[in-house]
């Protein structure tokens, strides 16, 4: 009798301790985030934001009542009087404006860091199942601002050299896609493509403005003589594309078996471009496979379960393979966010909580037992 | 009367142990079903290098490799190639293709912070470049990759969870291990109690009951090795003892080179044995000589325990090399240049944070934590432990203090090895965590009086399960199902 009492008391223990740990231990539900970029570093910036070409992200929300925008910002030059405008809208970068949410410098992010910066506004209802398109906005007339967004490349990184030291002379840059410096170049005396499917190259970039006159990254497969092959991809930055201190992203159809091949490139810029890199020429990244498929493009269109992703824009020119770094989050229900938790997990929470409520039920018995002798 | 109750006792000790293993079989179990599939940190590559083995390749006779190998596999694959016998190069790619499937559909990389994208993902390189667990030694997936062919391997997710189940039944072996350290410790059950306990409920060894990799088995060796060695220092050395010494020691180093560690309370042991043998031979020819003036040779049974001594620990010193060769312990660092920047970085804080926290409470892959208000009551919990430890230590009680000076080094020499190896990560301490439970449940239980230990037990579960409660529901289960990335 008294093992039993033992059991049930402990099993109650259990019980209570488990929802004081769902409950008062875990954000509240209006704490988390409804959608969220997450990436672990943030690995490639953007660049300060242009007053022409304003950086935007698309995303369909999954709870009622958006409310508030965290972007992940770093903070590149003096910070003094410099605003921010979040301008949020429905369906696309051309849809109607919503809200619109400004933050000034006290509000930001301070010169050198990178943290995240919040815009809260009128929550939205309805907003579960909707598309929205938030885009950052220079207020006034100033022509660019210290603020630069992370990017996230929907791919695997491949070579990753770190931002360079000099800025790279000539318009014209060749060589072969490989980091003589990293482990994946040391170990081979050819200079090689680490994965398969590449399909982009991101280059460090002080100033380009494809505007002003092309910007062109073209690729050779290891067999092709650029000067008299054509070459295997072309890819050029679009007008809207502007880069200032950030990384440019040239994307192209995947080349599906360059793993382990000798690939060279060139990047042909326009007179006024400044290319980062060090003694051995630019600094780049190459992304492999991925490729974050445009909403309307998808197969999967009309079937995925919100919140998701649709990608992200440059002045209203939309890219599907990319995502600027950020979070959104809606005004849910109390038991929202658990709700939600157990959608993803199923049996298993029941089944996983069952099990252990009867661990601590013996377990107290065993206890008892011990108290006992 | 006392005769008269040993009977009782021995009888409440057995109930006692047989409910702690249930509740710790339950709370294994709840750990098993609570973890997604690949959330275990490398457990793909352990699954992959056990799934070559089911299919009959051996974990040795691989073929020479060179540059040329990379034009038709990744780096990862073609270690693979390098390690097993007679491995076909389809099979490698079309495990690997078949793990990242299964990875895609469970969500790993909504789950796993660092992970980057795993939309187009071919090879495991892809992930994380050149990793492989096929340089592992190979006791682990031999076993594993029996149990693939047995009870029907093929579907790589259904391999993974047949191989957590194997895992679940090592938890238990290690907590029956932690019980039998306890008893040796003192004559007090409530002791060997609390060692189970803390080996049960430690958050993080409870979560190694779901997951499959090596570090699961090589811990059973090492908490079993440490039982034999505190008989060895307590009741001497015989051929059973010295065998099932050798015999663990062995396994240990065969399943992960993180199983040296045993090696130090073994051979401290014995060191122990010979020091009692000679004072005690000494104070014997003493009393010989003067009772019978007798020059005669010590007794025959101390020579042959010294034979006996001195080839136990020939035969433990010829371990560590022979573990060295099978696995190329990343623990001996090869050059003096290596060891100075090992040591370097193992005296930085930051090294230790993450030691600490991969530890006490990270999850998924290590990408997010335990709060740091969490981490602090843990530290403040344990230190207090340290104190009492100490002041049991210090003052005379009912423990045998010879033998927890022995789980202190224990303790103390896996740390070595995991400085030495210049990585921090809490599960490389894992083998010693028998000798940990011991140290927590001494420092909380050995201080106070027996009759007030009973009630200090309770409070030490409790504690336990305010730890676990946090780790497991508002860690671990909230963040493999309440927090995704995009």
């Amino acid at each position: 009798m008294k093992s039993t009492l033992a059991f049930l008391v402990g099993a109650a223990a259990a019980v209570a301790l488990l929802a004081l740990a769902l409950l008062a231990l875990t954000p509240a539900s209006r704490d988390v985030a409804d959608i969220e970029v997450r990436t672990v570093p943030w690995r490639t910036q953007a660049g300060r934001i242009p007053k022409s070409y304003p950086p935007g992200q698309g995303f369909v929300a999954g709870w009622e009542g958006l409310r508030r925008i965290d972007v992940a910002l770093v903070v590149q030059g003096e910070v003094e009087g410099a605003e921010l405008e979040l301008v949020l809208r429905s369906e696309g970068p051309d849809g109607d404006v919503l809200r619109r949410s400004r933050l000034g410098s006290d509000a930001l992010p301070p010169t050198g860091a990178s943290d995240w910066a919040s815009f809260e506004f009128e929550p939205i209802a309805p907003s579960a199942g909707l598309r929205f398109w938030w885009q950052l906005e220079l207020p006034g007339d100033v022509r660019s601002s210290p603020y630069t967004p992370w990017v996230r490349y929907d791919g695997q990184p491949g070579i990753d050299m770190a931002w360079g030291n000099r800025i790279v002379p000539g318009p014209v840059h060749e060589g072969a896609i490989a980091d003589p410096s990293s482990a994946w170049g040391a170990r081979d005396s050819y200079p090689r493509v680490p994965h398969p499917n590449l399909s982009a190259l991101s280059f460090a970039i002080d100033v380009m403005r494809p505007a002003v006159g092309p910007c062109v990254l073209e690729i050779w497969g290891p067999d092709a003589d650029p000067a008299v092959d054509p070459p295997l991809r072309r890819a050029e930055l679009l007008p809207e594309e502007e880069v200032n201190g950030g990384y440019a992203f040239f994307s192209f159809e995947p080349i599906a078996d360059s793993r382990w091949t000798q690939m060279r490139y060139r990047l042909t810029t326009n007179a006024g471009a400044r290319v980062v890199g060090t003694e051995d020429g630019p600094s780049f990244k190459t992304w492999h496979g991925g490729g974050l498929a445009l909403e309307e493009n998808s197969t999967s269109f009309g079937q995925k379960e919100p919140p998701y992703l649709v990608g992200s824009s440059r002045a209203g020119v939309v890219r599907g393979d990319r995502s600027l770094v950020f979070r959104a989050y809606g005004s849910p229900q109390p038991l929202d966010a658990w709700k939600r938790a157990m959608d993803r997990a199923g049996w298993r929470l029941v089944a996983g909580a069952l099990s252990w409520i009867v661990a601590v039920g013996v377990l107290a018995r065993a206890l008892a037992l011990r108290q006992r002798s | 009367m006392v005769t008269s109750n040993e009977p009782k006792d021995d009888e409440r000790a057995r109930r006692t142990l047989r409910l702690v293993l249930v509740a710790a079989l339950l709370h294994g179990l709840a750990y098993l079903i609570l973890l997604p599939p690949w959330m275990g940190e490398d457990e793909p590559w352990h699954v992959e290098y056990a799934h070559y083995v089911g299919l009959g390749y051996l974990p040795f006779g691989g073929e020479e490799i060179s540059a040329e190998n990379l034009e038709t596999l990744s780096a990862s694959q073609v270690q693979v190639l390098r390690e097993l016998g007679g491995v076909e190069e389809d099979d490698i790619r079309a495990t690997q293709g078949a793990l990242l499937d299964s990875m895609r559909e469970h969500h790993f990389w909504e789950r796993v912070d660092w992970a980057a994208s795993g939309s187009g993902a071919e090879s495991f390189d892809q992930l994380s470049p050149y990793l492989t667990a096929t340089h592992q030694p190979p006791l682990y997936y031999l076993l594993t990759g029996q149990v693939l062919r047995l009870f029907g391997g093929g579907d790589v997710l259904r391999e993974m969870w047949l191989l957590r189940g194997l895992s679940l039944l090592f938890y238990l072996a290690v907590v029956r291990a932690a019980w039998e350290v306890g008893r040796r410790l003192s004559e007090d059950t409530t002791l060997a109690l609390g060692c189970a306990l803390v080996a049960a409920w430690w958050p993080m060894h409870a979560r190694q009951a779901a997951v499959v990799n090596n570090d699961v088995l090589v811990k059973v060796f090492t908490a079993w090795s440490l039982v034999v060695a505190l008989d060895i220092a307590r009741q001497g050395l015989s051929r059973a003892r010295l065998g099932w010494a050798m015999l663990l020691a062995a396994l240990g180093l065969l399943s992960k080179t993180t199983g040296a560690g045993a090696l130090v309370p073994l051979g401290l042991a014995l060191l122990w044995r010979i020091g009692g043998a000679r004072l005690r031979a000494r104070s014997s020819a003493a009393l010989a000589q003067e009772a019978a003036d007798s020059d005669a040779a010590a007794p025959a049974g101390l020579a042959r325990r010294r034979a006996l001594l001195t080839v136990g620990l020939l035969a433990l010193a010829a371990l560590v090399p022979l573990g060295y060769y099978l696995s190329n312990n990343p623990a001996i660092p090869l050059t003096l240049g290596n060891f100075q920047e090992r040591l370097h970085r193992a005296v930085q804080p930051e090294f230790w944070a993450e030691f600490g926290r991969t530890a006490v409470g990270a999850f998924n892959w290590y990408s997010r934590d335990l709060p740091p208000l969490a981490h602090a009551a843990i530290g403040y919990a344990l230190a207090l432990c340290g104190v009492g430890l100490a002041w049991a230590l210090a003052r005379r009680s009912d423990l045998r203090r010879g033998l927890l000076l022995l789980c202190v080094a224990a303790v103390v020499g896996q740390l070595a090895l995991v400085l030495l190896r210049g990585t921090a990560a809490g599960r490389y301490v894992m083998p010693q965590l028998v000798a940990f439970a011991a140290l927590v449940a001494a420092g909380a239980l050995a201080p106070l009086p027996e009759r007030w230990r009973p009630r200090a037990l309770v409070a030490l579960a409790f504690a336990l399960l305010l730890f676990d409660v946090a780790f497991l529901w508002s860690g671990l289960v909230w963040n493999q199902y309440g927090v995704w990335g995009s």
